[in-house]
Order: structure tokens, then sequence, then C-alpha cells
């Protein structure tokens, strides 16, 4: 396998133009691949100067656990243990298959609920934290989806299906229904029939 | 015998009615893997991060904007990693404009240390405590590798190892900067 990657990326490169010849790779629509760009940061992690200067009078904005969203009051231990296994029980351990990130030993799952912990420590709520892990996993990770949307058809559905299919099942006796009147009607309106009468006897006899 | 083929259009029409929505849902749902974790990330600007690599220097997230940058997650305890290793150690080298990162996940820096050592290494080795920039990408398993272009924006999140072709046109993508 390695080698059939090396093998791959020597094709490749051999298509790639070489460093700062300003030849846009297949598929590239934009500029070049800068092969020596203008770093803003050096490699040994020195701060470069940024392309757009920041105001200096700016005042720094606290970081917080949740960028941007500062925690409430934080909840007593004994709260915060029981929140925290609630919401690590709803979310999805992203390596398993059906489990919460509470029931997991999943490498992942272990670090999503240490953070869920951390962040039910520190005062964040619920529906803070769910969004948070939403924000980043996308609805799956809610074991338990959210009524909203087209996830109501889960609910509404079932209930639905149910409605239509007893209204069709009615619908259909009642017609039956109807059907076998109007058919020993049609009968008895012509008694003299031969074939008529003959039904209608051995009708009477059962 | 009309009122027979009405009731029987009506049942063809409820049937259809309840039927072909079905169709529709298990068709598409066919086409969806229930283990896929959604990339909800790309096309937004990338989360930013304040990490110390192998060596004990700081890289910020930040102070990289301008330049692309590729944050490829990996540990020494997963094989397709291992097997990816070359092509980063390689596209890096060939792309000095480029910014490559590694960011350890669920791993001992020590153990990284020796692989890389043996390995060679040509990019820094980011070193994230408790997975806490891996969660903030979305991360689920390893080797996962984020295409960041000069405007900090995801252009692209590749689950699993990448091969030559795709790491080129990648590269280029995330060479281009955001409208």
């Amino acid at each position: 396998m390695i080698l059939a990657l090396l093998l791959n990326l020597s094709v490749a490169h051999a298509d790639l133009p070489p460093p700062g010849t300003g030849t846009a790779p297949p598929q590239a629509t934009g500029p070049d691949i800068p092969a020596d760009g203008a770093p803003v940061a050096t490699p040994d992690g020195a701060a470069a100067p940024a392309p757009e200067a920041t105001p200096a009078a700016a005042p720094a904005e606290p970081e917080y656990l949740i960028p941007g969203l500062p925690p409430g009051a934080p909840p007593s231990a004994a709260e915060a243990e029981v929140l925290s296994r609630s919401i690590g029980e709803g979310l999805r351990c992203p390596v398993c298959q059906g489990l919460s990130i509470a029931d997991s030993s999943a490498s992942a799952a272990v670090m999503m609920y240490k953070l869920t912990r951390e962040l039910v420590a520190t005062g964040y709520t619920r529906a803070e934290i769910e969004d948070y892990f939403v924000s980043k996993y996308g609805e799956w990770v809610l074991l338990d989806p959210r009524q909203g949307g087209l996830n109501q058809l889960v609910w509404i559905g079932p209930a639905l299906a149910f409605g239509l299919g007893l209204l069709a099942a009615l619908a259909f006796l009642r017609r039956a229904g109807d059907g076998a009147a109007v058919t020993v009607s049609a009968l008895a309106s012509d008694p003299d029939d031969d074939f008529s009468r003959r039904i209608l006897n051995e009708a009477e006899d059962d | 015998m009309s009122a027979r083929k009405g009731v029987n259009v009506g049942v063809l029409v409820g049937g259809l009615a309840v039927i072909l929505p079905l169709v529709w849902l298990l068709h598409s749902g066919f086409g969806n893997d229930p283990h896929e974790v959604p990339s909800v990330l790309e096309h937004t600007q990338a989360p930013l991060f304040k990490l110390v690599d192998l060596e004990g220097k700081p890289w910020d997230l930040s102070q990289l904007r301008g330049k692309p940058v590729v944050l490829n997650f990996w540990s020494t305890w997963c094989l397709p990693c291992k097997e990816e290793y070359p092509l980063m150690q390689q596209a890096a080298s060939a792309y000095p404009g480029v910014q490559f990162l590694g960011v350890l996940y669920s791993d001992e820096p020590k153990k990284a240390v020796v692989y890389l050592r043996r390995m060679g290494n040509v990019f820094p080795q980011l070193v994230d405590p408790d997975g806490r920039t891996a969660i903030d990408y979305g991360v689920a398993g390893v080797p996962e590798t984020y295409f960041i272009n000069p405007s900090g924006v995801i252009v692209y999140k590749q689950v699993g190892p990448l091969s030559g072709q795709a790491m080129q046109s990648l590269l280029a993508l995330a060479s281009q900067d955001s409208p």
C-alpha cells in the first residue's frame, strides 16, 4: 500500500508544476499553489506580521470553552455529575454502533465525554452543549433526533400512516357492503328472471 | 362494471400515494452510510487553535491566515495513517508554500517522537491535549485531513488516507482564496 501510494504520488508529482512556475495544476481554476508563498508564521512558530493589522485598542475577547459563549452559573458537583451523564447518554459515539459517549470506552467517546463533563462543570446548559456538538458533528451526533423540520415525520409518520390505513379499510368495507346490498336488491327487483329466482331461493335455503 | 373500474383507480392512486414516498425514502436511504459522520464544517471558518508541537514550539492557526494549511489528524496506532505518512511528508516537501500541520490524535507524544525519528519528518506535529482541537474539528477517527484556504475556510475534509492524485487536486483547491 505504501508502495502504491508512493507510486501514485510520483505519478502525481510528475504532473505537478515546479514550485514557482505559475502553472496551475489540473482542476485548479484559481491561483497557483504558492510554492514559496508569503508565510504569515515562520515554521518555528514565531509570529510574523499578520496581513491585516488589528487595532491595538480592540479589547481581547475572553476565551470561553465554547468560543464566544460565556457559561452560566456552575452547578453543584452532584448536579453536574447527573447532568453530564444525562447529556452524555444522548450523544452518539462517532466510532461505535449505536452507543452513547457515556457508554463507550472508545478514545473518541472518552474525549467527548470528558469535554461534556468539563462544559457542564463550567456552567454550560444542556442545550448549549448539545448545540456545540451538533455544530461540529451535525444532528447525527444526537441519539434522539430533535423534533423539528423533516424530523417530525419520525413522530407523525406512523400515526399518520395508521390513520390513513384505518380510513382506507373503513372505506373499503363500506363500499363492499353497499355493493352486496345493491346486488341483492337488483336480484329481488326482477324475481321473474329464472337465474335471479334460483339464486334467491338458494340464498333463502342457506 | 364502471363502478368497479372507479374503485380500482382509487385503490391504485391511494396505493401509489403510500408506496412512492416509501420507495423514495428507501432509495435515498440506501445511498447513505449510517455510520458516516457528516462534514458539517466544510465551507465554514476553520476553528482556531493554539497548540504546541512536539518540540515545544507554539502554533496559532490565526497567525497562518494568508496561506493554505493542511491539518492532518493522525496517530501512531493507526495503520492507514502510517500508510499515508510518506505521501504527507513528500507533499509537505514539494510545497513549502503550504503549511502542513500534523495533530496527534489520542496518542502519546513519546511514541510519536520515536516514530517520527525513525521515519523522518519535515513538518510540525502538534500535541492536542484531551483531543479538544480534534472535537472542535468534528474528528471521528484517524486519519482525517482538513484543507484550509488562505482565508481560513475549510474547503475539504478528507476521511481516510489520501491518494497522491487527490492530494494534488486538494492542494490546488486549498490554494484558491475565498471570493
